[in-house]
């Protein structure tokens, strides 16, 4: 198949950038990423940049990859990302636009790569128990209630790619911070630093400069790893326990 | 005590908070709002005593203009700052954008829909709090005036459309506010959403439908 | 420098030996530990733990990963479990059932008191984790669920979903994070180590390359850790991350560090097949699809019907007609291999013919669709996605593909390499799983590398030998830090018209072809000129684009891949060397006349462990002899 993409280039953190368009051939059966190195081969035979862009694991479990793909933060199809993404979800003759995840927060470094160093320190804020190595009890001495556990792991899926502020309105990273603030607030092991951890993880997210939640909820529709805007809801009774009650 | 609520106000999340609190109390003065109005559609008489029992409040109605002033004033300057903080969050736009479907037409229209009441509210304020500004000087029959202003081709216009406002504002408003308190599970966020449906569609209908019926003849029209 | 190879294994009772050599080792006193700095190269299971254990003992800690954050390393992507222990299902498990089941999974190539320290920690690392908040599954009373894997007969994995090595690594990475908060770690995101730096014989520093600036950085330490992993990547298609390489490890050998049994290479069986020329990387489907799937090619050479429209009759079920006993669940190496057979008879299937079926018709008919979903509709959905077929109606193709890597820099009972003050912990050393790895215990070894090995032995490092003071200023550094300026302006200066993908990904057809599944002496050696002529292409012909400052990828990527070049030729020549057939290593000179791998327990239980002697010059093989006093190496059969 032939498309035609129109990628956003830009030379580093401080260069306007632009976008460019190229011709690109694919097959149905190549991931989106490699379609993108095949590019990559072609514009290094021209003598031309390649497209940077971040990648891994390339099975949707890093949280590397990390473009808007006309329009939607990896791609239009439901609980996939970028790498998982496959041509054949798109027609021969196409026109695709690619840009780079956009928010304050996470400053364009170059081409499609973008700085999220902001999700890691919103997670050293409070995004942990404190446990030292060999100060754990025996793993049953706390029995967990199934449901928890099964609740905690649907938040814990998370990957931290930040296609939820991509996809929000507001640039807001509320579906990350509550992912981890649900998922160790619904473990007992969680509980001692419970309100201490609501409210800095909450007010770390802010000093980053991320936007705030208005609920149109863009982030679940995002976020390749069905993480749900339940989890909003109980950072936000987390954090109105931890700053009302005593 | 100040300190925290300092930087209660300082977080988004306090600040959401804030504007969820204003929002559903506002929602409650809605309602009332229009139960009062209501009593229009019976007479003239009736809707002139219902304004003259506020009247009689006195000093305990300029109190409670005042809080409601100050509840939407929060809510506003709320509404506001949130919006600097989302705006200033993502500099640069996307040059294509697409929704995965979870946004509705009331959640994207919030701000526009916000800032549009905000200017009805504006001359509703100046309408019939203001009657001297406005130049409706003598008229003590309070009920006909509203009648008249509100049946005017413009006022007909203006009041209709904000009811419509209104109900694409609790649309999303209502459920979102409870969202914003942390109060969704499974067991009742359904029933919140249809509640937070019958509130938008309840009162942009019954706001809008007041003069038409008046139109239409209801209330003893002259 | 050569260097004897002691592995300090403690002598006494094997159950006693770690107990009593913590007791025996020298301490870092409290106070004295914020004076010593430790640099811990990647944040996978083994570099997040470490660096997070270490840091709250007091030691100073500076951590560094390629990633933009240190959560996104290749650990995250370990589906399966990971096994401890625990006896939680009382079927029989213990300490030392983990360990026999290790060693003799490990086909006898492993270390007995490195292996058994490996079980006896293993119960800790599940109370670490679960009180770090790593949501395993659990059993409806609330206590932890377990699972059998890669055919144990004893239920002993810990698992989250399909998750299980990104909850241990959010659950490390957390404590990390907690560390660099409390400044307890400096953290170093998107760095790639570049070199060692060596002074007076002991590792005492690296220098790293920042992948924003491009900007060449030096450190100074006092110990240095090498967390990075396996080097999978050699033969371009794995299920290995993308930035998952050999170079830190490879840069150390250089140095002096002895690399061991680089042959030793795990190839996993249930893999998605390749596509197309343009594949760039391999999925692993879990393992457990054999228990119901059937697998099958046809009989005849060139058969390009459709899989239905192939009678019964005309069907091969190799392993099932070949292991009748074992079926479809041979271990990994023997499915591999065989797969490899079928398909170079002209047997394989699928559009490249480099696949064969797994097949769940009877199952489905045996145990109704909704069963089968209910056991793998996740795995049955992923290989959907991937290949637009519906598993449910067309049998699965799946082809074995590398996964996991034995082999790697040889270290003693402390985990210290030859290079005194470097330690290798995780995939990146040799020590645990001898010529095979069992399911799920790669992570466990991940960890307990990082939170209890090398919190211990380090002390062995600080406390046992007296430091210099040493600085960045040290001419050692402007030296090491120019040699790795000039390799990069040598790889900007060629100016050719090969790209480092290219060229990547004709080296892995080398080593997959004649150093894959199975491997003889003649393609071994064909496969050496080979390796040799295409990296004499690359510092020929190797066209790059920019320069070495700002985000250059394809810069980042050419750097390792020059150091693939060089460890391929040290990967094929140690499968030359080891005339035998053991565990993931096949020599088809060294088989049963039924196909089988014969072990050569006389003439080859012993480490290689290989010494560089400079590009191009043969390396110095050390032999450590292994002695088996527990266990008696015995031969696998599942005819
Ligand atoms: C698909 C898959 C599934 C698996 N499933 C299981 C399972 O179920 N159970 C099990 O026990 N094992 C499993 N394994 C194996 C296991 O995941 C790995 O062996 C283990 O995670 C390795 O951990 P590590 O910390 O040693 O290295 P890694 O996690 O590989 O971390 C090393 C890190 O160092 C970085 N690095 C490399 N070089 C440099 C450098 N020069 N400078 C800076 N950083 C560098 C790398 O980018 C990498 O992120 C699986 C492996 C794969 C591929
Ligand atoms: S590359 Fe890892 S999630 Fe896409």
């Amino acid at each position: 198949m032939q498309i035609t993409l129109e990628i956003w280039r830009q030379k580093g953190p401080t260069d306007s950038g632009h976008f460019e368009t190229y011709q690109a051939k694919a097959e149905p059966d190549m991931s989106f990423l490699e379609m993108l190195d095949v590019l990559n081969e072609v514009l290094l035979a021209q003598g031309k940049e390649p497209v940077a862009f971040d990648h891994d694991c390339r099975e949707g479990i890093c949280g590397s990859c990390s473009m808007v793909i006309n329009g939607f933060a990896h791609g239009p199809e439901a609980l996939t990302t970028t790498c998982q993404l496959h041509m054949r979800s798109f027609q021969d003759g196409d026109r695709i636009t690619i840009e780079p995840f956009r928010a304050k927060a996470m400053p364009v470094q170059k081409d499609l790569v973008v700085d999220r160093s902001a999700f890691d320190r919103i997670m050293a804020a409070g995004g942990y128990v404190s446990v030292n190595t060999g100060a754990a009890p025996e793993a049953h001495s706390v029995p967990v209630p199934k449901e928890n556990a099964e609740q905690a792991m649907d938040a814990a899926a998370c990957i931290g790619c930040g296609a939820c502020v991509a996809a929000c309105p507001n640039a807001a990273a509320m579906l990350f911070t509550s992912a981890k603030i649900s998922q160790l607030s619904l473990l007992p092991q969680g509980q001692p630093e419970r309100k201490a951890r609501a409210l800095a993880m909450v007010s770390q997210m802010d000093k980053e400069g991320f936007g705030a939640c208005t609920n149109h909820y863009e982030c679940m529709g995002a976020c390749p790893k069905g993480i749900s805007v339940d989890n909003i809801a109980r950072m936000n009774r987390e954090y109105l326990r931890s700053e009302l009650l005593p | 005590m100040l300190n925290w609520l300092a930087r209660v106000l300082q977080s988004t999340l306090g600040r959401k908070t804030g504007m969820a609190i204003s929002g559903l109390l506002l929602v409650g003065f809605a309602i009332t709002h229009l139960l009062g109005n209501l009593t229009l559609l019976k007479s003239h008489e009736a809707f002139n005593a219902y304004a003259q029992k506020l009247e009689d409040l006195g000093p305990l109605l300029t109190l409670a203009e005042v809080g409601l002033l100050a509840l939407f004033l929060f809510h506003i300057v709320l509404a506001l700052l949130v919006t600097m903080r989302s705006k200033s969050a993502r500099d640069v736009a996307y040059r294509v954008s697409a929704s995965t479907g979870q946004k509705t037409i009331g959640s994207s229209t919030m701000r526009v829909s916000g800032l549009l009441l905000l200017v009805f509210l504006i001359i509703h304020i100046l309408d019939f709090r203001f009657k001297k500004l406005m130049g409706y000087e003598g008229s003590e029959d309070l009920a006909k005036l509203v009648h008249d202003r509100i049946t005017s081709p413009v006022g007909l216009g203006i009041y209709v459309t904000a009811a419509l406002l209104l109900g694409f504002h609790l649309s999303h408003g209502f459920k979102s506010a409870f969202q914003t308190l942390g109060l969704r599970h499974p067991k009742f966020t359904g029933t919140i959403q249809c509640l937070g449906w019958v509130l938008a569609i309840g009162l942009a209908l019954g706001f809008a439908l007041i003069p038409v019926a008046l139109l239409l003849g209801a209330g003893g029209a002259k | 420098m050569t260097h004897t190879l002691d592995s300090k294994v403690p002598s006494g009772d094997l159950s006693s030996k770690w107990t009593q050599y913590k007791f025996d080792l020298k301490l870092v006193n409290p106070a004295n530990r914020r004076k010593f700095t430790v640099l811990v190269v990647g944040t996978g299971l083994a570099g997040a733990s470490a660096a997070a254990s270490l840091a709250e003992m007091g030691y100073k800690v500076k951590s560094f990963c390629i990633h933009d954050s240190p959560r996104r390393a290749h650990s995250i992507a370990a589906q399966g479990g990971i096994n401890a222990a625990k006896n939680y299902k009382n079927d029989g498990d213990s300490v030392y059932r983990l360990f026999y089941d290790t060693i003799k999974g490990g086909d006898y190539r492993s270390r007995e008191a490195n292996v058994y320290r490996l079980a006896e920690v293993s119960t800790a690392i599940i109370d670490q984790c679960v009180a770090q908040g790593v949501p395993f599954a659990r059993e409806y009373g609330g206590l932890l669920a377990n699972r059998s894997f890669g055919g144990a007969q004893v239920s002993r994995t810990f698992y989250a979903r399909g998750q299980t090595g990104q909850q241990l690594l959010l659950g490390a990475y957390s404590a990390l994070m907690r560390q660099v908060h409390s400044g307890g770690v400096e953290m170093y995101t998107r760095r790639e180590m570049m070199d060692l730096v060596v002074v007076d014989g002991i590792a005492r520093g690296i220098i790293t390359r920042n992948l924003i600036t491009g900007q060449l950085e030096r450190h100074a330490a006092d110990a240095v850790l090498l967390c990075t992993g396996g080097y999978g990547n050699v033969f371009f298609l794995s299920t290995n991350a993308k930035a998952s390489n050999v170079t830190a490890a490879w840069r150390a050998h250089k140095r002096g560090a002895y690399m061991a049994n680089p042959c030793f290479t795990q190839i996993h069986p249930t893999c998605i097949p390749v596509s197309g020329s343009h594949q760039s990387k391999l999925t692993l489907m879990s393992e457990s699809l054999r228990n119901d799937g059937r697998v099958w090619v046809p009989k005849k050479a060139g058969d390009a019907r459709r899989p239905g429209d192939i009678p019964e009759s005309e069907r091969d079920y190799y392993l099932e007609r070949k292991y009748p006993s074992f079926g479809n669940l041979v271990p990994r190496d023997v499915a591999s291999r065989n797969a490899k057979m079928v398909c170079d008879e002209g047997r394989g299937v699928g559009s490249s013919g480099m696949a064969v079926y797994l097949d769940f018709a009877d199952a489905i008919a045996r145990d109704g669709r909704d069963a089968i979903e209910a056991r793998y509709g996740n795995l049955f959905q992923m290989y959907e996605r991937i290949t637009a077929e519906d598993p449910y109606k067309v049998p699965m193709r799946i082809f074995p593909a590398v996964h996991y890597t034995m082999g790697g820099l040889w270290v003693d009972y402390n985990l210290e390499s030859t290079i005194p003050g470097m330690f290798v912990l995780g995939e990146a050393n040799f020590s645990d799983h001898g010529a095979n790895r069992l399911g799920a215990s790669a992570l466990m070894q991940g960890l307990a590398d990082g939170y209890w090995v090398i919190p211990a032995t380090i002390a062995s490092h600080l406390a046992g030998r007296k430091l210099a003071p040493v600085g960045t200023d040290h001419p050692a550094f402007a030296q090491v830090e120019a040699d790795s300026k000039a390799r990069i302006d040598r790889m900007l200066a060629v100016g050719g018209s090969r790209s480092a993908f290219e060229m990547h990904r004709e080296l892995g057809l080398i080593c997959w072809e004649y150093c894959g599944m199975s491997r003889n002496a003649a393609g071994l050696n064909t496969a050496l000129g080979k390796i040799r002529d295409l990296r004499g292409e690359f510092w020929n012909d190797l066209k790059l684009p920019g320069d070495g400052s700002g985000i250059n990828q394809s810069l980042e990527h050419a750097g390792r891949v020059a150091d693939f070049m060089e460890f391929a030729e040290l990967m094929v020549t140690d499968a030359l060397d080891r005339e035998e057939s053991c565990g993931g290593h096949f020599r088809e000179e060294h088989q049963t006349p039924e196909n089988e791998a014969k072990r050569n327990d006389e003439d080859f239980s012993y480490v290689a462990a290989w010494e560089f002697q400079g590009v191009d010059k043969p390396e110095i093989l050390h032999k450590e002899q292994l002695d088996f006093e527990n266990v008696k190496p015995s031969t696998r059969s599942y005819k």
